[in-house]
């Protein structure tokens, strides 16, 4: 999970801003870190709930605009496969929609990573631009 | 692909130099007491109505211990941070040690960290320092 800071308008969410890395274009860069094998799937055919739960029993998608926090997660990924990183960007009115919906469909923790319930799923997939798989990490 | 969560979990910190290696473990003897908690703070806005909540997370509810060990070959201006989780820790074990793990980075820019050892075994690294 993962952090920055920074703040911008959001007219069509209409609450608060996240607290990171927004882009000029409204998007925010978001990165997930996990194996080589899973970074690939999820930039390819995108997020599955039933394979997230294999290796949580929510099955929620995390991701932190914390480059460095992410790599560390990778280091770490609970299938021990080879550490990748995979970075996408999110608009950031699609972020504030997950996180203002009732009931919610993402959280916010501290102020850098964020939690994606499987209800989220569908719009990420729709929503993730310039997948990009990093391997090895730092 | 089963989820597992290995047991050990072992970084190599290097710093510039032998005098700041020191400084970074007498901070972390502090920092990695197991009685020291991190608080996770959850937010969202359903509807537009913020919600927060704290949640508290203890080290010594996710860690057996937490040892700084010497580098070793490394040198004097490194060492090394075991963690050895505990059997039943929820998940968030993780995401503490990665937590401590960028309280190095930040509090030593210049020291990296690399992981050395993952597995259920307790690693063979000798001359425990605390």
């Amino acid at each position: 999970m993962a952090e920055d800071e920074g703040s911008a308008s959001n007219p069509a969410a209409g609450g608060e801003a996240p607290e990171s890395g927004v882009g000029a274009a409204g998007t925010i860069p978001l990165h997930h870190g996990t194996d080589l094998g899973s970074a690939n799937d999820i930039a390819v055919n995108g997020l599955e709930a039933a394979r997230a739960a294999a290796f949580n029993g929510g099955g929620e998608f995390w991701a932190t605009v914390d480059v460095a926090m992410a790599d560390l997660f990778a280091q770490v990924n609970p299938a021990g496969g080879l550490p990748a990183r995979l970075d996408f960007e999110l608009p950031v009115a699609v972020l504030e929609a997950l996180l203002t919906s009732n009931p919610p469909q993402a959280y916010q923790h501290g102020a850098d990573v964020y939690e994606f319930l499987p209800t989220a799923f569908a719009t990420l997939n729709a929503f993730m631009a310039n997948r990009q798989v990093v391997s090895p990490v730092p | 692909m089963k989820r597992h969560d290995p047991l050990f979990t072992s970084w190599l910190v290097k710093c510039p130099s032998a005098e700041e290696s020191q400084r970074l473990q007498q901070r972390l003897r502090t920092a990695l007491d197991p009685d020291m908690t991190y608080e996770d703070v959850v937010r969202a806005s359903p509807e537009g109505a913020p919600l927060s909540s704290a949640i508290p997370h203890r080290l010594g509810d996710y860690f057996s211990d937490i040892r700084l060990l010497p580098g070793e070959q490394a040198g004097p201006a490194a060492f090394r941070v075991v963690f050895h989780r505990r059997a039943d820790a929820r998940p968030f074990w993780k995401d503490l040690m990665v937590r401590t793990l960028q309280e190095i980075r930040k509090s030593s820019p210049d020291a990296t960290t690399t992981l050395e050892y993952r597995g259920d075994e307790e690693p063979q690294i000798q001359g425990a320092l605390r």
